[in-house]
């Protein structure tokens, strides 16, 4: 293996160029015209343009990557996650074509990637799972059916679905025609499948999962767990490394039930297998994730392991390099996913340009981000803008540097979930490690009132600050503007504001 | 130089007045507070110091220019993190407020809250409605969103088209 083309865009194409570059390996990009000037296209040894923004047209038109793999010679495909990473028709036309898949073989990932098969294979095996439909193809009288006999809520989810696409809770049977149309329309514009199943909606209940690494020579080992329970509508806002609700007779068996599903799927290369774990400390498994994570960052942290290489170095037939007995979790490692998202107004979506760009740093403190000043956020990508990541010697060290370097990043442009983030981090019970799945939705009033509360001097200064910026802005503007029209405000309201009134300003 | 403005940030609105002094400074005097701030550098990322505590101010205008019509400039200005949406206004022309509050109820307009791409309309013309009864799903960043009828009533006007791009306030549909 020599060079790899990276299927994909944003920082999990920049984390992959890294990793090549680490390796020695060139690292080959595709892009859309929306990522033309990207921070990946830029470090990368050679760029393929494969389309328009919209992902349909490059990022998941497999033809144009793998025409693309051959152009520039390349001789293995990274997918990172999302777009084409759980596609088995990619991963084996990327055989065909020549191309080392780095990522798991398209059976298991054919079997996990459908949630249905997936549960009846676990369920097969003995391992415990979510009560709910086995029967991919349910139709709305059966889901309905169901509903009524283990009682609402309950969950619709895609059968071939992830990362919270198609999943609709319904609290009542009156909601579910309309809920189940809505799962169904999602669940096939972004999986081209429109198969819905439903469970029993699990409340009060934590999300851990587990990492594992397979290798061909029959060598799997896990990797510790991630707690990931602070979500919103089924989107992880924060992860971290270990979990602080796992005791150490937990954290063992999860281990050995997560290594179970890996040889009973056949897995290879790195995945992730998710478990629900309700109040009594019973874990049940949710689904596999068939790719690398998000959130893979903790465990790297924490274990010391670079992931990518691992996945890298097990694609290209080598044994896993370290055993189970020798992974031993250091410290403690937290991950904010910094979204594009105004978390004071519903985390509406909040595209725009990056104005201006400081990433904070420092003890403990790692960004990832293909982020640059004057980067585009569109509508046509994920709203995922950097991942930061701290580490501590123990949990509060890694929650004081979080704090900390979430006062220091600066992105101007577009609206995030940093003053979420830091209201989250903040508070008692994050710091107590006392949350569930549903925490977020519940305290989200309270939250909402805390994101702005700093202080009436702060409030000042923002206002201050503003102030300044319209004066130059004004004072910069000619006289005569060549385009754009006067503006009304420096030719005339100023003009009389400042003549028609009496000025006391209170420093003469 | 001195002008003479009104904000509002948060729950709380300030006369101001404010003066450039050499250079990228900036003072600006809060009227009936004792308060004084004085504003350091150029560019986005600014130094402010009131009562010689030191902020570090982000700015980013979020009006698209000054509204001459309504005399205001939003700003987003963030600090330590925290998110701060100001609103600076001319105060002369602050009467403005009366004949947009003048609009009575009539009929509900059902607009889009994002940018995105309606994928379906639910409804048409001519159709009775249910309170959170869906009408239209709109879909951005990948997720779709049902968006519901507040109240019960009549589709008077359909005015989305499926697979058509809107801008956030767009309108959608129009309830009697």
């Amino acid at each position: 293996m020599r060079r790899i083309l990276i299927a994909n865009r944003g920082e999990i194409a920049l984390r992959v160029v890294r990793a090549c570059r680490d390796l020695g390996l060139s690292p080959v990009m595709v892009y859309s015209e929306a990522d033309r000037d990207s921070l990946p296209v830029r470090l990368a040894d050679a760029a393929v343009l494969i389309g328009p923004p919209p992902a349909a047209e490059s990022y998941l038109d497999i033809d144009a990557i793998l025409d693309a793999a051959r152009r520039t010679g390349a001789d293995a495909v990274h997918p990172g996650y999302g777009f084409l990473a759980e596609n088995p028709e990619f991963a084996e036309a990327a055989s065909q074509a020549g191309l080392v898949f780095i990522g798991p073989p398209p059976e298991s990932m054919r079997t996990l990637g459908d949630k249905v098969e997936a549960r009846r294979l676990m369920s097969r095996h003995g391992i415990p799972i979510i009560p709910g439909l086995l029967d991919r193809a349910a139709d709305a009288a059966a889901i309905a059916d169901f509903g009524r006999r283990e009682g609402y809520p309950i969950l619709l989810k895609a059968a071939a679905g992830g990362g919270g696409k198609g999943m609709r809770v319904v609290r009542a049977e009156t909601d579910l025609a309309s809920a189940l149309r809505a799962a169904r329309s999602e669940a096939k514009s972004s999986f081209g499948d429109d198969g819905v199943y439903a469970e029993k909606l699990m409340e009060m209940v934590r999300h851990v999962e587990i990492q594992v690494i397979a290798d061909d020579q029959g060598n799997a080992v896990h990797l510790g767990e991630r707690e990931c329970s602070l979500q919103r509508r089924h989107q992880k806002l924060v992860e971290e490394a270990p979990s602080p609700a796992l005791t150490p007779d937990m954290r063992r068996r999860m281990g050995e039930l997560a290594l179970e599903v890996t040889r009973a799927s056949g897995y290879r290369n790195a995945g992730t297998i998710e478990f629900l774990v309700d109040g009594e400390e019973r874990p049940y498994f949710m689904e596999v994730n068939a790719r690398l994570q998000v959130e893979h960052t903790v465990t790297e942290m924490v274990t010391g392991i670079d992931m990518v290489r691992a996945q890298i170095d097990v694609a290209r037939g080598r044994p896993l390099p370290f055993r189970q007995d020798a992974i031993a979790p250091r410290g403690w490692a937290i991950e904010c996913r910094i979204l594009a998202e105004d978390p004071a107004n519903g985390f509406r979506p909040h595209p725009g340009r990056i104005a201006a760009l400081r990433l904070p740093s420092g003890p403990g403190v790692r960004v990832d981000t293909a982020l640059q000043p004057e980067d585009e956020i569109t509508l046509h990508y994920d709203a995922l803008v950097a991942k930061l990541v701290t580490w501590g010697s123990d949990r509060q060290e890694a929650i004081d540097r979080m704090i900390r370097a979430l006062r220091e990043f600066v992105v101007a442009g577009i609206r995030t979930t940093i003053p979420f983030h830091l209201e989250v981090l903040s508070g008692k019970d994050f710091r107590a490690g006392r949350f569930d799945i549903g925490w977020v939705e519940r305290e989200m009033g309270r939250l909402r009132e805390g994101l702005e509360a700093e202080g009436p001097d702060a409030e000042a200064a923002a206002v201050a600050a503003a102030v300044a910026a319209l004066e130059e802005r004004e004072r910069s503007r000619p006289a005569a503007p060549s385009s754009g029209g006067p503006s009304p405000w420096a030719l005339s309201g100023r003009r009389n504001l400042m003549q028609g009134r009496a000025v006391r300003p209170t420093w003469e | 130089m001195t002008v003479r403005l009104t904000a509002r940030c948060g729950g709380s609105a300030w006369g101001l007045a404010a003066r450039r002094q050499a250079g990228v400074r900036h003072i600006v005097a809060f009227e009936g507070a004792d308060r004084i701030a004085e504003v350091e550098g150029a560019g986005p990322i600014r130094r402010v110091s009131i009562d010689g505590r030191i902020f570090e101010a982000c700015v980013a205008r979020t009006s698209p220019q000054v509204d001459g019509a309504r005399g205001e400039a939003d700003y987003d200005v963030t600090i330590g993190g925290r998110l701060y949406a100001v609103r600076i206004a001319d105060p002369l022309q602050a009467g403005d407020d009366r004949s947009r509050a003048a609009r009575a109820d009539g009929p509900t307009e059902i607009r889009s809250v994002m940018p995105g791409k309606v994928v379906q309309v639910l409804v048409a013309p001519g159709q009775e409605v249910t309170t959170g009864e869906g009408l239209v799903v709109v879909e951005a960043m990948k997720m779709e969103n049902e968006l519901t009828a507040p109240r019960p009533g009549r589709v008077v006007a359909v005015a989305a088209r499926p697979g058509e791009a809107v801008e956030a306030g767009a309108l959608l549909v129009t309830l009697d």
